[in-house]
């Protein structure tokens, strides 16, 4: 912020000047402008503050607040994002003898992680669940919670997506619960 | 969360490339330069899975450089505040541990672990409840709750907490506290 720049700036010339007989100058002056420099970031805050209130809204991901772009977009669990760089990786592998020289950093972090978190291993079982939960008029984002955490309990899937209650789509318990129930029958028969 | 989005950029070709296998050139070059950046907006570049469509380049003035734009799919990983997710213990200290989700870190303070785990240092350092049955140490598997995100030029780093309900060490039922 300008003002707080505007301060450093002073500050060094007080310590250049501070033997010199200008000292007192500085020393009356100084003062005032530490007090401008706080007014004008306090303003500067307060317009950052406006800012983000007629702009974005603050995301909170339980709240199904994480911006229109995101929304609206396909969502991946876990399980397709592996069959995903799999298949990806696959495809290097034919071209080049040493593929993990090719991919990204990111890239080697996310199969790694994919892989390790995907509940689903076999690509029937991972269709049938999306299949599954896109039954209960979910939004792509709370469907991938689900379908990453798969929560046992219709308690643990409300902590766990908090939003699923609160839309009112009339998810009752006995629809989450036999939602949940579903979900583990494929797990269990993949 | 993973997400599959398109997303458009302006690549520019140096004329050397024009000829027959043009596109694969410009698909290659976008691959090597998107792949694996990161941006605030939209998270982190996983890998390109598609190319939508490209547009009609464009002479630029001064230098034989054309400029294509580049629709392209994607899959992209973008952590947000108040998303619950899995994660992998990297590193484990008295001021918290450090987890990894992929290609994002996420740190969870000390004051964000439930009371009743105490740090213990050692080679392993780790944290333990006081009965000792559950342990998180590095290459646990935890679920945590980020409550916080800070956006790098290169980098989104979370801040993450397992103090509430279903939160904690996986394959673990105890831990919820």
């Amino acid at each position: 912020m300008g003002g707080v720049l505007n301060y450093s700036g002073t500050g060094e010339l007080f310590n250049d000047d501070s033997r010199s007989s200008s000292s007192s100058f500085f020393n009356r002056v100084l003062p005032l402008l530490f007090l401008l420099s706080i007014y004008a970031t306090r303003i500067g805050s307060r317009l950052k503050l406006s800012v983000n209130m007629s702009g974005e809204e603050e995301e909170n991901a339980a709240e199904l607040k994480i911006g229109d772009e995101f929304l609206k977009a396909k969502c991946l669990m876990n399980c397709e994002v592996s069959l995903i760089l799999e298949h990806k990786y696959e495809q290097l592998q034919q071209m080049s003898e040493d593929p993990m020289n090719q991919v990204s950093q990111v890239f080697e972090k996310s199969l790694q992680y994919v892989k390790r978190f995907s509940r689903y291993k076999n690509p029937d079982a991972v269709r049938q669940v999306r299949e599954l939960l896109s039954r209960y008029q979910l939004a792509e984002f709370e469907l991938c919670v689900l379908g990453n955490l798969c929560p046992e309990t219709v308690e643990e899937a409300i902590a766990m997506v908090p939003s699923i209650k609160s839309r009112g789509r009339g998810h009752d318990d006995e629809a989450i619960e036999k939602m949940l129930n579903d979900m583990s029958l494929i797990k269990k028969f993949e | 969360m993973f997400f599959h989005i398109v997303l458009e950029r302006n690549m520019q070709l140096h004329p050397r490339h024009f000829g027959r296998d043009l596109r694969e050139k410009l698909v290659a070059k976008l691959m090597k330069d998107v792949e694996g950046t990161c941006s605030g907006r939209h998270g982190f570049v996983v890998a390109i899975t598609g190319i939508e469509n490209v547009g009609k380049g464009l002479i630029r003035d001064g230098t034989g450089f054309v400029t294509f734009p580049v629709k392209y799919q994607c899959v992209v990983f973008r952590p947000f505040k108040g998303e619950i997710l899995e994660a992998v213990v990297s590193m484990v200290n008295k001021m918290g541990f450090f987890a990894e989700a992929g290609p994002v870190q996420i740190f969870v303070s000390n004051h964000l672990i439930p009371d009743d785990m105490e740090f213990q240092s050692g080679d392993m350092p780790n944290y333990t409840t006081s009965d000792g049955s559950v342990k998180i140490q590095k290459d646990s598997e935890v679920r945590l709750k980020i409550i916080g995100t800070r956006v790098d030029a290169t980098e989104i780093f979370c801040i993450g907490t397992i103090k509430d309900d279903f939160l904690g060490v996986i394959s673990d039922p105890g831990t919820t506290s």
